[in-house]
């Protein structure tokens, strides 16, 4: 599944660490989201739609 | 407790592939202990290693979706490896009897190996999800 989080961290200047803290996940989880290696959760993709105030389908894109 | 004695998500994740690692390193030692006639001390010690990393992947597995994910690979793997190995394992060995021409007797007796092949096929899906994903 493709994602804009990468995008969306790097806008606010967020390392990856710094975002799994705010996710409470490792740094390994971000990564392999961003990378596409992992899809999420969904109660972590609806922590990840509030933490930057946007709705799941515009972060994530399942096409 | 101070902040940086914390148990970070990040801690916990570099303390479960740690012992990921050394359960590996352990099974193989152990595997090899029995085929070479280890030292005691040493398969010992590599049982040792191998059960307190089992316990401690098995009892965090569900602290965080990525490790998560790594425990489901190497579990699926061990699983298959097991069914092939205890539905076709006779099979191949009645096989190999036949075309060589060897005494037909059952050599290879699975309740002895298809413990060990489980868990090294556990840490193999292990590492190979995560290897797979980190790069």
């Amino acid at each position: 599944m493709n994602n804009r989080l990468k995008v969306l961290r790097a806008m606010r200047n967020w390392s990856q660490a710094e975002l799994a803290t705010r996710l409470d996940v490792s740094r390994q989880a971000v990564n392999a989201i961003e990378t596409g290696k992992h899809d999420p959760s969904l109660p972590l993709a609806f922590r990840i739609a509030r933490l930057f105030e946007m709705p799941i389908e515009e972060i994530f894109d399942d096409q | 407790m101070t902040k940086e004695f914390a148990m970070t998500p990040e801690k916990r994740t570099k303390m479960y592939l740690t012992s990921a690692v050394m359960g590996f390193a352990g099974t193989v030692v152990a595997i090899a202990g029995d085929m070479f006639a280890l030292p005691d001390y040493l398969r010992g010690f590599a049982f040792g290693i191998l059960l307190v990393a089992l316990a401690l992947l098995l009892l965090r597995r569900m602290r965080d979706e990525y490790i998560e994910q790594l425990w489901n690979a190497g579990v699926s793997l061990a699983f298959v490896a097991v069914v092939l190995a205890y539905l076709f394992a006779p099979f191949l060995e009645g096989l190999f009897d036949g075309l060589s021409a060897a005494a037909p007797r059952q050599d290879f007796v699975s309740s002895g190996w298809i413990g060990p092949l489980a868990l090294l096929a556990f840490f193999v899906g292990f590492h190979v999800k995560w290897l797979r994903s980190a790069l």
